[in-house]
């Protein structure tokens, strides 16, 4: 295996933009993995939901959804020494599935029934970081999996969820916070607002939104209190694997998409939070088509012909340029895996397995 | 292989957005130099946390080495065109509505300086987006010096749906208040085609199309219909005999060729959308998003 770290790691997370077949990467490592052995959850937060294409399937559940059975009818039994398992993160599902491990029935409905967070979890979009890392945590710990392979949605700030725990922590920490807990309801709001120093923001938000958001706010406030710590604590339980060396992260691009010069800003944040890049995956290589500048017959062959290759020549040579460039930033300790454009769109298990041995 | 862009060029605000990779940046400049030459007065915007900036490809596309939250002139590199550019900050913008709304002087420095409401932007899912589109939205409509256009080049699919409808879920949980009006405007904004116009940029393959339609459905009948645009088409070629099928030229022009004949395939899929070609890097080529623009009539 070219990647041995897919032999031993406990949990992979791929980053990076879209339109560089990330979402096709996660899926080809992982394939790649459980045809090792490993027992492999692959999960995608990606809200397009293009996972489920590239392993030939409609709709991907949110519950892991085995898919031995129909890898062993597209390859053939024996080939597949462990096991895959795939899933789409569904936010909303995950979040209200927390509330009912952790605080029980009445905190889950409590929840439910709150106008302000049914449309706050209908717009989970900014929380998909969370979640996913409480996902992550769900899955690590029901033991069904020895390798998590989580594919980022196409954000730039791929890494930001790991800076959650702070996050959720530093809004619950504060003095308002405890102020809505201990005077739950008690007289109007704007009596309410008079002694802390946190007053006048709250003040502010109230004129802005009226006293409805507020009133929900308060009525959440203690169920929220009960949970958070939980919350958090799983964030961090999944942050320090994260950023153990059971864990790492994989840089994906395209070589076109390498020229925007997002591989020094990632690897530098990775860097920052303490997260391994275990490698760097360049997809879509053309170099295999056009590897030479003239090659024979060039001269002699029709217009249209020399004209077509002159062109993937320039895209090649563009692509040269910017893996030696990230060839420098990777140094010698991080493997750099070019895989070249296949004939075919991979949407399909037969397509996956070749990239899959292209890549593992 | 054009753009159709008589039908978005009168309206006010042209969201960008589409599939990762698929150009929306270089589109989104393309048409801000468009409008521009008509003689509008552009401001091209991207939104973004203090971390985004990084990653922005804006300040290399203009030529600066950055752009901050207020909006920059910038000479359009190639040209004479002179466009306004931002990169907003969300709690820059959630003070500027603070202080618009609450003009007692300040409290959005209070408010910005508390930690809670710091985390509370960064925490409540939705705000960020809609502060920021509510900072476009009153140039808009409320400024006298604001600009004729706004192209904003927004974040990638999932995101720019949620971009897209914070206002109309924000109308929904405040009810009442001044979020609660603006809030109610800007989703009509929104969603008037006169105001409004959506262009959604996808790449010729059979997951960026998936994509796009998946996009077209979550966007509902709630916005204008969008303009789709397949970008990065690569041409139809010929088809041709060869007697050396397996020497290099020949097995790259069977590679182009059947993947020219794929993409337009998986193109097809998207009715009614606009192809524009793949291209190619040439030495001593306009810059890209110069050479995307005389595609656009």
């Amino acid at each position: 295996m070219k990647l041995e770290f897919l032999l031993d790691t406990k949990i992979v997370i791929l980053c990076g933009t879209g339109g560089v077949g990330k979402t096709t990467t996660a899926a080809a490592l992982a394939l790649a993995a459980a045809l090792e052995g490993r027992h492999v959850g692959l999960i995608t937060i990606d809200p397009a939901r293009r996972l489920a294409t590239s392993l030939g399937l409609n709709r991907l559940k949110s519950d892991p959804q085995p898919l031995n059975k129909y890898i062993e009818e597209e390859i053939g039994k024996g080939k597949l020494k462990g096991s895959l398992s795939a899933m789409m993160l569904d936010s909303e599902n995950t979040f209200y599935r927390f509330l009912k491990n952790v605080g029980g029935s009445d905190i889950h409905d409590s929840f439910k029934s709150s106008t302000l967070f049914e449309v706050i979890a209908g717009n989970f979009g900014g929380a998909h970081d969370f979640l996913a890392m409480e996902k992550l945590f769900e899955l690590d710990k029901s033991g069904a999996f020895d390798l998590l392979v989580l594919d980022t949605p196409p954000a730039r700030h791929t890494l930001d969820f790991l800076d959650a725990p702070e996050m959720i922590a530093r809004f619950f920490d504060d003095r308002i916070f405890t102020w809505f807990l201990t005077n739950p309801r008690s007289h109007g709001v704007a009596e309410r607002l008079r002694a802390t120093s946190a007053k006048v923001a709250l003040s502010v938000l109230e004129k802005l939104t009226g006293e409805g958001v507020i009133n929900d706010f308060v009525s959440l406030a203690p169920h929220i209190y009960k949970v958070k710590n939980a919350f958090v604590e799983r964030q961090q339980v999944i942050r320090k694997l994260l950023t153990s060396n059971q864990a790492g992260a994989i840089f994906v691009s395209s070589p076109t998409d390498l020229s925007r010069g997002e591989a020094k800003p990632f690897l530098k944040d990775a860097r920052a939070k303490g997260i391994d890049i275990l490698a760097f995956v360049v997809n879509r290589s053309l170099r295999g088509l056009a590897p030479e500048a003239e090659p024979r017959g060039l001269r002699s062959a029709p217009a249209a012909v020399a004209e077509n290759y002159r062109r993937l020549r320039f895209l090649v040579e563009e692509e040269e340029k910017n893996l030696k460039l990230l060839k420098e930033l990777a140094g010698t300790d991080r493997p750099v895996i070019t895989a070249p454009e296949l004939e075919e769109d991979v949407h399909d298990l037969p397509g996956l397995l070749a990239l899959a041995e292209i890549l593992g | 292989m054009s753009l159709d862009f008589s039908s978005i060029a009168t309206r006010k605000l042209l969201v960008v957005t589409g599939k990762g990779g698929a150009g929306k940046s270089v589109l989104s400049l393309a048409l801000a130099h468009r409008l521009s030459v008509m003689g509008k007065r552009v401001w091209l915007v991207e939104l973004g946390r203090k971390r985004d900036r990084e990653f922005s490809r804006l300040p290399e596309l203009v030529g600066r080495s950055k752009i901050g939250h207020e909006p920059a002139e910038v000479t359009l590199p190639g040209t004479k065109q002179k466009i306004k550019v931002s990169v907003l900050d969300p709690a820059l913008s959630l003070g500027e509505y603070v202080d618009l709304k609450l003009p007692t002087g300040g409290l959005a420095g209070m408010l910005l300086n508390n930690r809670v409401t710091a985390s509370f932007l960064e925490v409540v899912p939705g705000l960020p987006d809609l502060v920021q589109m509510g900072k476009l939205w009153h140039a808009l409509t409320k400024d006298e010096n604001g600009p004729d256009v706004v192209v904003l080049d927004a974040p990638a699919t999932g995101h720019a749906v949620s971009l897209l409808k914070a206002p109309a879920n924000f109308r929904k949980i405040t009810r009442l208040g001044p979020i609660y009006r603006d809030a109610s405007l800007m989703a009509e904004f929104l969603g008037d085609p006169a105001k409004t116009g959506i262009v959604l940029a996808s790449l010729p393959e059979e997951m960026s199309v998936q994509e796009t339609l998946e996009l077209q459905k979550l966007l509902g009948k709630e916005f204008p219909a969008p303009l789709v645009v397949v970008n990065k088409c690569f041409p139809a070629l010929p088809k041709l005999k060869s007697e050396n099928p397996d020497s290099i030229v020949w097995r790259a022009y069977t590679y182009a060729a059947q993947r020219g004949l794929r993409e337009q395939e998986a193109a097809a899929d998207l009715k009614g959308a606009r192809q524009l070609p793949y291209l190619f890097p040439e030495p001593g080529a306009l810059p890209l998003y110069l050479r995307l623009s005389e595609l656009i009539p």
